[in-house]
């Protein structure tokens, strides 16, 4: 018999697809963790991108913009939605008020140090990536009281720039890259060490992320980026193409390998217990596999990216919101194929669905949202930098 | 048009203001370090609560925490009988947390020693599933009755008036109209008897033109549901006491075919167990690791840890329904084999395994145990004992004994008079004295034609080809013979272990006799990797007290009980009347069990039918026939018991108005498992010796005046001293001096077992030690022994608190093994042919049941084939239950963690057979059977076999708080929670030919739950 688990499997959808947020909040991980990897994911995409351009010299255009303030927003959004899912979230902080200790040999710590570091990092270089002539003006015209206020917010960037000289800007760029990849991949990393989920206990999870992080990533930075310079600046700009579109094209299929690889995996050489877990993507979630992630994640953008059509705007939108679907798909789809399973082996877990976390959920768009707008707003309008692309079309 | 700035401004002030608005709650106590609006209790651990054990942060070392008690119990859950570790608040006395006792066999693998001290247990308690973890919601259920009540109205009808202790003992005992207050006008003119006025009858027989069926005392019936070990035989002793046989449990609705055919094996053992941790391959038919079976989590343990090995542990599951345990990967394999054909199954290997020479033949010519063991041996067979195979001799049917066989020196011990033909002569000689016999043999001796037990089994295997039993089963026969070869690839370390599955059919006796036979062709018993019996337990009913002993009533319960079992149909005065008036004595008016036990599911209609006599007492003890009896909670069967003239006197004792127990005329209250004692042995899975001890670590009922909890105990101690019944009050209990010990308070009596099981005789490494002053201070047993200080000797005490202390006695796990040999063995000749059986006709056919087993159809009593009952095309599906691992019972449905968790049930319907009936996942369907019909949600999987839909059971309830009733004038709502899901066993198939009775296997007297037939309908059209 071929390997179910890596056979498609069309289904009609409707039915399961409440199981998308059919987790209940006393569990380890509710939705809320699923929205906080995506987030997070997509952020750190985006920034590994960006300094890989930034790298490589190309400082002119929006992605060197852009790309800072809507990592920012993903962010910080992403942090609200893992601290509404602990049930102390005030626990977080102990380790940094009552000692290291305290966190002992939790996982959480390299998050709890690093993530906010790398939120730290992407504000500045919001700042940074600013033309700084331009950003001195806007804010000498707020006057002294307003001026100070906004040199601290901006870390007084209008006075220094650690982008212009090469040596300090490999230095931070290579901060960025390390911390660009650890943000999506470390959601898969804390999943990995929850203990007796055999679904989680493996790499390919935080894999998972990383290529879906990226391809998002590059999907967001070739549309998203040119609407919110026209939001900031009035002024059109063009879709950022190539290599942009290879790079998500490549992210895909090593997403695609990667799940299809590991469930051959399991299908193959799996424990009982792995079998068990995967048995839900050929039974109860299979439908929301194909057509979530297979179809509208993988196969559709992959059509559209690779074909002539690749070069429309629309097509490229449809390829970045299919993959940014499918990117939140194959989060949950790991989350829940982990949760589901009952560690005594009695069977699979099914929840009603909680109000709560798609209550927090809909607060977290709204923080997006408002967060990237200030951004945008604090950005000079009028003496936006040269808009345009710096990849070749 | 808005703007592009005004967008972005009115962007940034809503989602800022209103997104981190939404999180003002997160942010909020994630500044102050608060938990959401109350403190946390401490700044670390939060609010869970504190530890049991607290570390010195100077010294490292652990201390019991002082805010906690912690007391070792056994579970009741479910009858895997888990040791726990229960935590309790010493300030308000509540549970906080159960988890396993580490000193129980039964929660861990490596499970501590008896000799191991408590605090050193604190790093590594033991584990219990999740149906162990819940039992705190059992304790707490808000619908607890914790006083008595009596019912106002008529039976059923739903309206309770809470009672006190004394008016429960006076009008139950004395009797009279008391009735009189309840406004029913069927009953308040009834003038009821009473323990006292039953009690006074004992004298009478019950039928003077019957005199085998006892005294009148016999009309009070102890029907008992969920009641083990001593507790079981507390009820006992007050039925021997009051002159009733009438003391059942529920065994015949759990798996008694299963007890009967592993007896007729193994004699007198009603379990065999696989070492699971040793052996390379099991087969477990009807059962999966991880599901029901004793106990459930140790079987799953040692079951993963046994595949987990390199060369480790491969089983298959033969089952029609595909658990947690039958997972496939390169260790498991799921056969689904149609219900009810396990025996053809089985026979088809054991044919396959006979003709290709692949049993154990020196191993099973060893007549006798002794010449076993002088071959190396560790067990023998009666394959080479000579059966009489001539219906025409009056000893058809029987060994052939030294007299038949015309030999001198008849032996003294019957399993030993038997006779064998000597391998190297062939001439028949007796088994006492030969050590090599013929296992294949057909002939004559003494002019009797004769065969040997094994060439019996032989021809009856041959009765039918592989590829005839293949398609009797649905396995085919390539599958068949590959799974004989591979049980024989595998030397002593392959098992064949049976549970429900095979036995709860018309021929389940048969078939689980078949599976047991393939360990007889291996010869797997008593070594490592193979089966075992157990090791049993300590003793609790005898030593240093005897505390079943009621020397003044001695004798006084006879006769035949409501359920005519152990006790042969030909035997009674029915039966000689019908032959003397030259009438067919066959059919009798309902069948007679003269193999089986606890025939629990025909007491109530007996009583209705008063076949063989009525009923004056009916007394449910946490029995709930009308849920748990297939064909039962039917509305003809509940009118009849509604009608007080047809049993006056219905007392239940329950912890909550059960589906059944709301039936009652009073509900004693009683403690859950948490609150009353036992003491119960340990499964034979985990090959050692160990008793557990359940005892109150909590009481929640009210109490009686005299400061006792009210419970099952206190109410028949309180009836028998009343009525002035031997056994009970000032001299009750005998000791071993013969010194009499008073009666008055259930410690008075499982105190004196707790020192029995304490001081029972065991190796040097099984002894008791003292009670240590950390046990007494952890286990706050200060107060208890103060409390009960004279019940004991004093020398008994600090052995009696230390088991108690460990939540029993259990011997080391160490001990189960001695090199390729299990410590403890069994050595009674295991049996390829069941004499008793053979000897014992069906009282509804006449026909002799067969001692050797064979396949056979499964049919009603009368022995019409099912399959003629219900036309298959018309009834396409066969409704089988399971027992999942979240709610194996009845009474479970008040624990809201399990049902969070899987809240409602649903009819499980094969993939393949809703791709063909047009039935999608989560569509409502009826399940329709001869006998009524029942809406549910239609749960589809593959792991069915088509053909076939499945129900959990422990769903759809009535009672145990899933309806409204009043109680005291107030109504008590009923939550849905307790009434979703379905419940199929009201409308499960009934016997056509025994009124009110379900389908039966009649030779091992389990009822029938996996043959009733039905079909799916769905609006208004059946598919």
């Amino acid at each position: 018999m071929a390997n179910p688990l890596t056979t498609p499997q069309p289904v009609v959808p409707a039915a399961p697809l409440h199981e998308w947020w059919n987790i209940d909040h006393s569990r380890p991980f509710s939705l809320l963790f699923g929205n906080y990897s995506w987030l997070l994911g997509a952020a750190g995409g985006l920034t590994v991108i960006w300094a890989i351009y930034v790298l490589a010299g190309r400082r002119k255009g929006v992605e060197y913009r852009f790309a800072m303030p809507l990592a920012v927003a993903l962010i910080v959004a992403g942090f609200l939605n893992v601290l509404s899912e602990a049930e102390q979230p005030s626990r977080i902080l102990y380790g940094y008020v009552l000692g290291w200790q305290y966190w002992d040999t939790a996982i959480i710590k390299y998050g709890i140090i690093l993530l906010p570091l790398y939120l730290v990092l992407c504000w500045w270089l919001t700042f940074q990536a600013m033309d700084r002539q331009a950003l001195g003006a806007a804010i000498a015209r707020l006057g002294p009281g307003l001026g100070v206020l906004a040199d601290i917010f901006s870390l007084w960037s209008r006075r220094y720039s650690v982008l212009e000289a090469a040596g300090p800007r490999r230095w931070i760029v290579g901060v960025v890259i390390v911390l660009s990849l650890f943000a999506p991949m470390y959601s898969g990393i804390f999943l990995m060490n929850e203990h007796g989920a055999a679904i989680w206990n493996s790499p390919a999870p935080a894999l998972l992320f990383m290529g879906s992080a990226v391809a998002q990533g590059a999907l967001m930075m070739m549309v998203v980026l040119p609407a919110l310079a026209w939001l900031a600046t009035g002024r059109d700009a063009p879709s950022l193409v190539a290599p942009l579109r290879w790079t998500a094209v490549i992210s895909i299929a090593i997403e695609a390998v990667v799940w299809f690889g590991w469930m051959w995996w399991i299908g193959r050489f799996g424990s009982i217990e792995d079998l068990r877990a995967a048995d839900l993507y050929m039974g109860p979630y299979a439908s929301t596999v194909f057509w979530n992630w297979t179809v509208v994640g993988v196969v559709g953008p992959l059509l559209l990216l690779v074909t002539p059509l690749g070069r429309r705007r629309w097509a490229q939108w449809l390829a970045a919101l299919g993959v940014m679907w499918g990117s939140y798909a194959v989060r949950m789809l790991v989350l829940i194929g982990g949760e589901a399973l009952i560690r005594s082996g009695a069977g699979y877990q099914a929840f009603t669905a909680s109000a709560e976390v798609l209550r927090y959920t809909g607060f977290s768009v709204l923080v997006f949202i408002g967060m990237l707008a200030v951004l945008l707003l604090a950005l000079p309008a009028d003496r936006a930098p040269e808009l345009g692309s710096s990849s070749a079309r | 048009m808005i703007k592009r700035r005004t967008f972005l401004k009115a962007a940034a002030v809503g989602g800022v203001g209103a997104g981190f608005g939404g999180f003002y709650d997160t942010l909020y106590h994630l500044v102050p370090f608060n938990d959401r609006g109350r403190k946390a209790l401490h700044r670390v651990y939060g609010n869970a609560d504190s530890p049991e054990w607290l570390r010195d942060p100077a010294t490292g070392k652990l201390a019991p925490n002082p805010d906690w008690t912690l007391r070792h119990t056994v579970d009741l859950q479910c009858h895997s009988e888990c040791g726990l570790r229960v935590k309790i608040n010493r300030k308000t006395g509540r549970v906080q947390r159960i988890i396993g006792n580490p000193y129980h066999s039964h929660t861990l693998i490596d499970y501590a020693g008896p000799d191991t001290p408590l605090l050193a247990t604190a790093a590594f308690p033991g584990t219990v599933c999740a149906r162990g973890n819940a039992g705190i919601q059992t304790a707490y259920d808000p619908y607890r009755i914790t006083v008595p009540l009596k019912r106002k109205g008529a039976r059923g009808s739903g309206q309770w008036q809470p009672i006190s202790w004394e008016q429960l003992i006076k009008e139950v005992t004395d009797g009279g109209k008391i009735f009189a207050d309840t406004g029913d006008p069927a009953s308040q003119d009834i003038d009821v008897l009473g323990f006292k006025g039953l009690y006074a009858k004992r004298g009478e027989l019950m039928n003077p033109d019957a005199p085998e069926l006892g005294h009148r005392t016999n009309g009070y019936v102890f029907e008992g549901g969920r009641i083990v070990g001593s507790r079981k035989a507390f009820a006992l002793r007050f039925n021997q006491a009051f002159g009733s046989v009438n003391c059942f449990e529920h065994t015949n609705i759990c798996e008694v075919s299963h007890h009967v055919a592993t007896a007729q094996v193994y004699p007198g053992q009603h379990m065999t167990k696989p070492d699971v941790m040793a052996a390379e391959f099991i087969i477990y038919w009807g059962t999966q690791p991880g599901d029901a079976n004793f106990p459930m989590q140790l079987f799953a343990k040692y079951a993963a840890q046994a595949r987990a090995k390199a060369g480790g542990l491969k089983y298959v599951v033969v089952d029609p329904l595909l658990s947690r345990g039958g997972v496939m990967g390169d260790s498991a394999a799921w056969l689904p084999i149609k219900p009810g054909t396990d025996g053809a199954l089985a026979l088809a290997m054991i044919r396959w395994i006979i003709e290709n020479g692949r049993y154990n033949a020196d191993y099973l010519s060893h007549p006798t145990q002794k010449a076993a063991e002088a071959a190396g041996e560790l067990s023998h067979t009666d394959a080479a004992h000579l059966v009489v195979d001539d219906p025409a001799h009056a000893a058809h049917g029987r060994f052939l004994t030294a007299k038949l066989a015309g030999v001198a020196g008849q032996a003294k011990d019957p399993e030993l008079d038997r006779m064998v033909i000597d391998a190297d002569r062939k001439t028949p000689v007796a088994a006492a004295s030969n050590s090599r016999a013929l296992v294949e043999y057909t002939g004559t001796v003494n002019g009797i034609r004769v065969k040997s037990a094994f060439t019996r089994l032989r021809e009856a295997a041959a009765a039918h080809t592989i590829e005839q039993y293949a398609e009797i089963c649905g396995i085919g026969a390539e599958k068949i013979v590959a799974l004989a070869r591979e049980f024989t690839s595998h030397g002593r370390k392959a098992v064949c272990e049976a549970y429900r599955g095979p036995c709860k059919h018309p021929n389940g006796y048969y078939n689980t006799v078949a599976i047991l036979l393939l360990n007889l062709l291996v010869g797997n018993s008593n070594w490592t990797g193979g089966l075992t019996l157990g090791g049993g337990g300590y003793p609790a009913a005898k030593g240093r007290y005897d505390v079943m002993a009621v020397p003044a009533a001695k004798g006084a319960a006879y006769g035949v009980k409501l359920s005519r079992e152990e006790v042969r149909y030909e035997d009674s005065s029915e039966y000689k009347r019908k032959v003397a008036a030259g009438q067919n004595p066959y059919p009798a008016k309902r069948p007679w069990f003269p193999l089986s036990f606890d025939v629990f599911s025909d007491l109530v209609p007996s009583a209705v039918q008063r076949y063989p006599y009525g009923v004056d007492i009916l007394f449910w003890m946490m029995a709930t026939p009308f849920y748990s009896v297939p064909g039962q909670g039917n509305d003809e069967l509940i009118a009849a018991v509604k009608d007080p003239k047809n049993i006056p006197l219905i007392i239940a004792c329950d912890i909550v108005v059960g589906d059944t127990s709301m039936y009652a005329d009073y509900i004693v209250p009683d403690g859950t498992f948490l609150e009353y004692w036992t003491q119960i042995d340990t499964m034979p899975t985990t090959l050692t010796r160990g008793t557990g001890i359940r005892w109150p670590v909590i009481e929640l009922t009210e109490k009686a005046p005299d400061g006792r909890h009210m419970c099952l105990e206190e109410f028949l101690i309180d009836v028998a001293k009343r009525i002035g019944m031997p056994g009970y009050g000032a001299n009750a209990i005998p000791d071993a001096g013969g010194r009499m010990w008073p009666l008055h308070r259930k410690e008075d009596w499982y105190l004196k077992a707790t020192a029995n099981v304490a001081f029972a005789s065991g190796g040097p490494d099984e002894r008791v030690l003292d009670v240590t002053a950390e046990e007494m201070q952890v286990n706050d047993l200060g107060g208890f022994r103060d409390t009960f200080k004279a019940t004991l000797k004093p020398e008994e005490w600090p052995k009696a608190l230390s088991v108690l202390a460990k939540g029993g006695r259990f011997e080391p796990h160490g001990n189960a093994r001695q090199g390729d040999k299990l410590t403890h063995r069994f050595t009674k000749t295991l049996h390829f042919y069941a004499e008793e059986v053979a000897l014992t006709r069906n009282s509804m056919t006449g026909e002799p049941f067969l001692g050797t087993t064979t396949w056979v159809e499964p049919t009603t009593a009368l022995g019409t084939p099912l399959d003629k009952l219900d036309n298959p095309k018309d009834w396409p599906l066969t409704i089988l239950t399971f027992k999942g691992a979240l709610q194996t019972h009845s009474r479970l449905a008040s624990n809201y963690v399990l049902r969070q968790i899987m809240p409602v049930n649903g009819i499980q319907v094969a993939a393949a057979d809703a791709r063909r009936l047009g039935i999608r996942d989560g569509e409502q369907v009826w399940v329709v059977t001869p006998h009524g019909k029942r809406k549910a949600t239609a749960v589809v999987i593959e792991g069915l076999r088509p053909g076939v839909i499945t129900f959990n059971v422990g769903y759809g309830h009535w009672g145990y708080g899933a309806t409204n009733y009043q109680l005291g004038g107030k109504r008590i709502e009923g939550d849905r929670v307790r009434r979703a899901g379905i419940h199929l066993n009201p409308i499960m198939r009934r016997d056509p030919g025994v009124e009110q009775m379900a389908l039966m296997d009649v030779v091992g007297g389990s009822v029938v739950f996996f043959n009733t037939r039905a079909r799916l309908e769905k609006d208004g059209a059946h598919v």
